[in-house]
């Protein structure tokens, strides 16, 4: 394998884990809210993170490149922040990562937040704890390896994306080019072999990930 | 001294049942309120409502010179700001943080020496000693219980809430840690309010009954008045038909001899604390036995000669209120009354066997 094809995998792990760390507080939130809320506003919430799981991710990332864009609702504004452009740099990689892995963390987290004991919750509130501390010394140590293994499996979803990817950072060589888009190209120019040796590493990092993930949800359930 | 808490309100589910708190229920510092019904009478919620967990609809929640709630002025004091002790049915022990660290939740905003100070104390205090370091699924029932009060009370709060606390207990555990209990909440200086379906708890645990049932007030006062003039068949459904009296223990050894008023009795050896002295007669009507004429040889350790004040037919049975020396309920069949022809004033023996003669531990000893 070349240098080049070795810069991709790191590039692609670079940015699956910011926009791992990028996804987690907001994810976190979201999880605990959807666990806990009543509110009215629920479903359609819940229904616009999941849309990405259904979406053609195509769609997605051209929902993304049309927001993100110079002249879009959040591109625009962070065009007049910081006089640079975000679709077709790294960080439109990292964007479209974060939205397309969203859900799945958000999906495990809840799941796991739901499972601890309210009461336990209420139990901190009269001992004097505010929403804050109640969260981090109650909710999120309970529901620890529901949440781990919801990152686990988005860093793995992250490291796979290709099409909402390729539509809001395209493929430019060492600058937005990640894995699946790169094995896409070597298929493309007709390359097998280097096509096939990224593709056994986005394998092996994909087993990993699931059965890490798998085994935390199982002992969870003990 | 702490102030006293003064509550009345209403809480309204999802599904429209409403819990009623119709007449006033106050608890004084140092002493026990119990609220006393059936479960699913709504003793939980108005619990959880004075803790501040649920907000009801209507009413006022009074602490000493403090709103807590009141539904006019649309005050609401969130739990975090009341901090009172409080321990639900199931403990709710932090599962992942150990016995020390349990203890130690409420005492955040401490100096750490005082922290430390304090943990000491309570680890003393309850004989946790050497359990520290243990995760609550290592610990025995009892255990728990033990924790989850001292977690309470950490913090010296002036309110003390106790949801069930002894039902989640095999029954010889509950009458050793009832007596325990009861010790531990005469040295806590905080008002508290118990929850309980069980009446040996109310009776041992109580200075003053509230008893609840469909989500209303239906009588409160001392314990004995409560327990043994019941004021509406719904209170006498609730309590039962026992005959509940105050007594003082003369004499124990493998039996114990109880005087009420004038009247002397035997009871078979119950667990009692060593030394105890006050305590409640607790007879069940159906296990009173009338005799007419001649007293005849028999194996029941106490005989009471008894004058009939009233009967009361209830179906097939027939309720017959006696005087020994304190007002006695016998429950016949209607048969039985007639071939011993009772009527009021009728003067027989009532028999009753020493272990059908409860003792259970009073509150306070002094009649407070």
């Amino acid at each position: 394998m070349s240098g080049e094809d070795w810069e991709v995998v790191g590039f692609t792990v670079r940015m699956a884990g910011l926009s791992t760390l990028l996804l987690l507080p907001p994810g976190l939130g979201l999880a605990w809210w959807l666990a806990r809320s009543r509110a009215r506003g629920k479903v359609f919430l819940e229904t616009l993170i999941t849309l990405p799981l259904v979406l053609p991710p195509v769609v997605t990332g051209l929902f993304l490149l049309r927001i993100f864009g110079r002249h879009g609702l959040i591109g625009h504004w962070l065009y007049s922040l910081t006089g640079g452009d975000v679709v077709f740099t790294w960080r439109a990689v990292v964007i479209a990562l974060a939205v397309m892995s969203l859900p799945l963390f958000v999906w495990t987290a809840r799941t796991a937040f739901e499972e601890v004991n309210p009461a336990l919750e209420d139990m901190a509130r009269t001992l004097g704890a505010g929403e804050w501390r109640v969260f981090f010394t109650v909710s999120l140590p309970l529901a620890r390896r529901g949440v781990l293994a919801g990152t686990v499996l988005a860093l793995a979803r992250a490291l796979g994306e290709f099409g909402a990817t390729i539509m809001v950072a395209g493929n430019i060589p060492g600058q937005t080019t990640t894995m699946s888009i790169a094995i896409y190209q070597y298929v493309q120019l007709g390359h097998d072999a280097p096509a096939w040796l990224l593709a056994s590493i986005s394998a092996a990092f994909a087993f990993v990930a699931v059965v890490f993930s798998r085994e935390l949800l199982r002992r969870r359930k003990q | 001294m702490n102030p006293a808490v003064t509550a009345s309100f209403a809480f309204r589910f999802q599904d429209g049942v409403e819990i009623r708190l119709d007449k006033p229920v106050s608890c004084e510092a140092s002493r026990v309120t119990v609220l006393f019904g059936p479960s699913g009478a709504g003793k939980t919620t108005v619990l959880r409502c004075l803790a501040g967990l649920l907000r009801p609809h209507s009413g006022t929640i009074i602490f000493g010179t403090q709103t807590w709630f009141d539904a006019s002025s649309k005050r609401f004091l969130p739990a975090r700001q009341r901090k009172v002790g409080f321990v639900p049915q199931d403990y709710a022990l932090f599962p992942h943080i150990s016995v020390e660290r349990n203890l130690a939740y409420g005492l955040a905003g401490w100096r750490q020496s005082d922290r430390e100070a304090r943990i000491a104390e309570l680890v003393d205090w309850l004989g946790l000693g050497g359990l520290e370091h243990r995760l609550p699924g290592e610990l025995s029932g009892g255990q728990k219980q033990r924790v989850a009060l001292g977690r309470a009370v950490a913090s010296r709060p002036s309110l003390l809430l106790l949801d069930e606390p002894l039902a989640a207990l095999d029954l010889p555990t509950r009458s050793r840690l009832r007596n325990e209990l009861r010790q531990l909440l005469k040295q806590v200086d905080a008002a508290t309010v118990l929850v309980t379906h069980d009446r040996s708890d109310a009776l041992a645990l109580a200075d003053h009954v509230v008893v609840i049932d469909n989500g209303k007030v239906l009588q409160q006062g001392p314990p004995a008045t409560v327990f043994d003039r019941p004021e509406t068949h719904a209170v006498a459904g609730i309590v039962s038909i026992e005959t509940i009296q105050p007594g003082i223990i003369v004499e124990s050894g493998d039996l114990t001899t109880v005087t009420v008023g004038a009247q002397k009795l035997v009871a078979a050896k119950t667990a009692l604390s060593p030394g105890a002295k006050s305590v409640f007669v607790c007879i069940r009507a159906e296990d009173v036995l009338l005799v007419k004429g001649e007293p005849p040889k028999t194996s029941s350790r106490n005989s009471l000669p008894s004058i009939v004040r009233d009967l009361i037919a209830e179906g097939p049975m027939m309720r017959v209120e006696l005087d020994c020396g304190f007002p006695l309920k016998a429950l016949l069949t209607r048969q039985a009354c007639n071939e011993l022809g009772l009527q009021k004033g009728s003067q027989l023996l009532a028999l009753i066997k020493a272990p059908n003669v409860h003792l259970v531990e009073r509150a306070w000893p002094t009649d407070r």
